[in-house]
């Protein structure tokens, strides 16, 4: 069974990288952390395969130990190569890259990389949802504050409030938080109440 | 016509160009509407270039040769019509090193550029053990520098100093740990090891060849070949934003340009010295004036000289990159640096342009001027300081300014 090893500085991602792999029958699994101790541990654990974010800098320094060292005494290379084209595309829009040693078949390698892509897709869409999420909080708030500042000033209803911030938002083509937050920081550059 | 792009780049001064198109309005004004996106590694460009994600980006001189002869680990062929930089990087040591040479071996110091005879010394005297050395990656002009540069002084690469490749955004917390002993980089990142006074620069790349190759706009064959008027647009946008980035006056401007945290996210004190052409090499000494340090358009910088191409492809066998000549290395080359699409374009807006592929890439110490032109134009200095870089570059037939391929 081939040695593997994870780089990537998100542990939570690691972890289920970890487990999914493991459940598909990899028993080798190491984790290293991107940075300046990375190049030791290659050569240290000298893995079959080697799974990495693509956020993490180190993919330039992984890619020398083939060109210039030789004391690197497994070469690993790139592994689109050995893979077909469509799941290379899959694996470097979600993000993972992945090395490996010379004589590694192509198919093996193939199913590691799927279960990388589909975690990391898994992972990103988490955090997409997240972030959604975090940004429609965001918003309902500043969008109270600002329809608290007009009712204070204008006079207006809670219904006519937001009917303005709503006609503001679409007349300048935004967001109804978009247009609370600019609301807001425009009076706190007048000085006004900002809620 | 294809309108909307994505540009690859590496927060380095030198992708000055991309950032001038985009922040100066010269994108808009051929058509395009460009996001410029933030890359942490060269693999990553070669990578998402290859593979569609960006149309475009800035690459390492190097690197789109290395594709097109499928030894960069990939394999999808890729081309440049356009140099975005001349020169920019340096070679740095950690400030023991150079220390230790001034304080045994002062002599060495009387040199510029700087030999790296004061680290051999250090080496015999056992003053110092087996260095580290780190360069950004392997098909880069700062790897061949760097060899070079060593060799020159009589340092035997494996056995006296190991390379190793460190991203450049890494290399000043390498040298502070320790790490490493010195590296070849781009700016800001020596500039950044001298203000914190980790490290002095033993030699800038423009002190090593003056007017050296060091950056490029690289696409796939497949993009150019599909895309024909909107390269033709890219290239027209970024040739007037790099004559307006090679203004004098324009260059504080475009530090605090760079400076930006979507760009390169420093100070603006950092990068703006070298672009004026004012280098410190210690934090101790005073500036040097290199007013060369950045060349984004003048001396023809802009040209895909195919005499770069045969350049690389000597570094890369001499480095062990490339086993074999290529069979057809005129016909690779004329694939790979797309002179006939420069010409294109510069002739579009009315620039000068170079009417033959090859230079002299060596043996013209002071300023000269390049007749084989659509209209003559204003050359510097191609002086080689070392002897293997010449050897290199000297493979490409023509050797002195008299005559031209």
């Amino acid at each position: 069974m081939y040695k593997l090893m994870l780089v990537d500085s998100d542990s939570e991602r690691s972890d289920s990288l970890e487990a999914a792999l493991q459940e598909a029958g990899y028993r080798q699994i190491l984790r290293a952390v991107p940075g300046e101790s990375l190049l030791a541990a290659v050569r240290r654990h000298q893995p079959e395969i080697v799974l990495i974010d693509m956020q993490s800098p180190d993919r330039d320094t992984l890619e020398s130990l083939r060109n210039i060292s030789q004391a690197m005494p497994r070469p690993i290379v790139f592994f689109a190569g050995q893979s077909d084209a469509e799941t290379t595309r899959a694996a470097i829009q979600a993000g993972v890259s992945a090395y490996i040693v010379d004589d590694l078949p192509g198919k093996r390698l193939k199913s590691v990389l799927e279960v990388a892509i589909a975690r990391f897709q898994d992972y990103r869409k988490l955090k997409d949802e997240l972030e959604d999420y975090k940004t429609r909080l965001q918003d309902r708030k500043d969008v109270d504050r600002a329809r608290g500042i007009l009712m204070q000033h204008r006079h207006l209803s809670e219904e006519e409030a937001y009917q303005l911030l709503r006609k503001m938002a679409m007349d300048r083509n935004m967001k109804v938080g978009e247009a609370a937050r600019n609301f807001i920081a425009a009076m706190a550059l007048l000085g006004g109440p900002t809620g | 016509m294809k309108r909307e792009l994505r540009i690859g780049f590496l927060p380095l001064t030198d992708c000055a160009v991309l950032v001038a198109a985009q922040e100066r309005g010269f994108f808009e004004k051929h058509g395009l509407v460009v996001t410029l996106q933030r890359e942490v590694s060269w693999a990553n460009i070669r990578d998402r270039v290859a593979f569609g994600e960006l149309d475009a980006a800035h690459m390492l001189a190097p690197m789109p040769l290395a594709a097109a002869l499928g030894i960069d680990g990939l394999g999808v062929p890729m081309q440049t019509a356009l140099g975005i930089g001349l020169n920019g990087s340096a070679i740095t040591l950690a400030t023991r090193l150079m220390q230790g040479i001034r304080e045994h071996f002062p002599a060495c110091l009387h040199s510029s550029p700087l030999r790296a005879t004061g680290l051999k010394a250090l080496l015999e005297h056992r003053l110092e053990h087996r260095l580290v050395m780190a360069c950004v990656y392997p098909f880069s002009q700062h790897y061949y520098l760097l060899r070079a540069w060593l060799e020159d002084g009589g340092l035997v690469i494996g056995r006296d100093v190991e390379i190793q490749v460190i991203p450049p955004s890494r290399m000043v917390s390498a040298l502070a740990a320790g790490a490493i002993d010195g590296y070849c980089a781009g700016e800001p990142w020596n500039q950044a090891a001298v203000q914190r006074g980790i490290g002095c620069v033993a030699v800038s790349s423009y002190g090593l060849w003056h007017n050296g190759p060091e950056k490029v706009l690289g696409t796939t064959h497949s993009w150019a070949a599909a895309h024909p008027d909107t390269h033709l647009a890219l290239l027209k946008a970024l040739l007037e934003a790099a004559h307006w980035a090679d203004e004098a006056g324009n260059r504080p401007l475009l530090a605090g340009l760079l400076a930006r945290p979507e760009y390169l996210n420093v100070p603006q004190a950092l990068i703006c010295p070298p672009l004026l052409g004012c280098y410190r090499h210690a934090a101790d000494e005073p500036e040097r004036r290199v007013p060369d340090f950045n060349v984004f358009a003048r001396y023809a910088a802009n040209f895909p000289w195919h005499s770069h191409g045969h350049y690389f492809l000597a570094q890369m066998q001499a480095s062990g990159q490339l086993a074999d000549p290529p069979a057809a290395a005129d016909t690779l080359l004329a694939g790979t640096f797309r002179t006939d699409v420069y010409r294109q374009a510069a002739a579009a807006l009315g620039l000068p342009y170079p009417t033959g592929n090859h230079i002299p890439l060596s043996g013209c110490t002071m300023p000269w001027v390049l007749h084989e032109a659509s209209q003559a134009i204003a050359m510097g200095s191609n002086h080689i300081a070392l002897h293997p870089l010449r050897a290199s570059a000297g493979q490409t037939g023509p050797s002195g300014c008299m005559s031209s391929g």
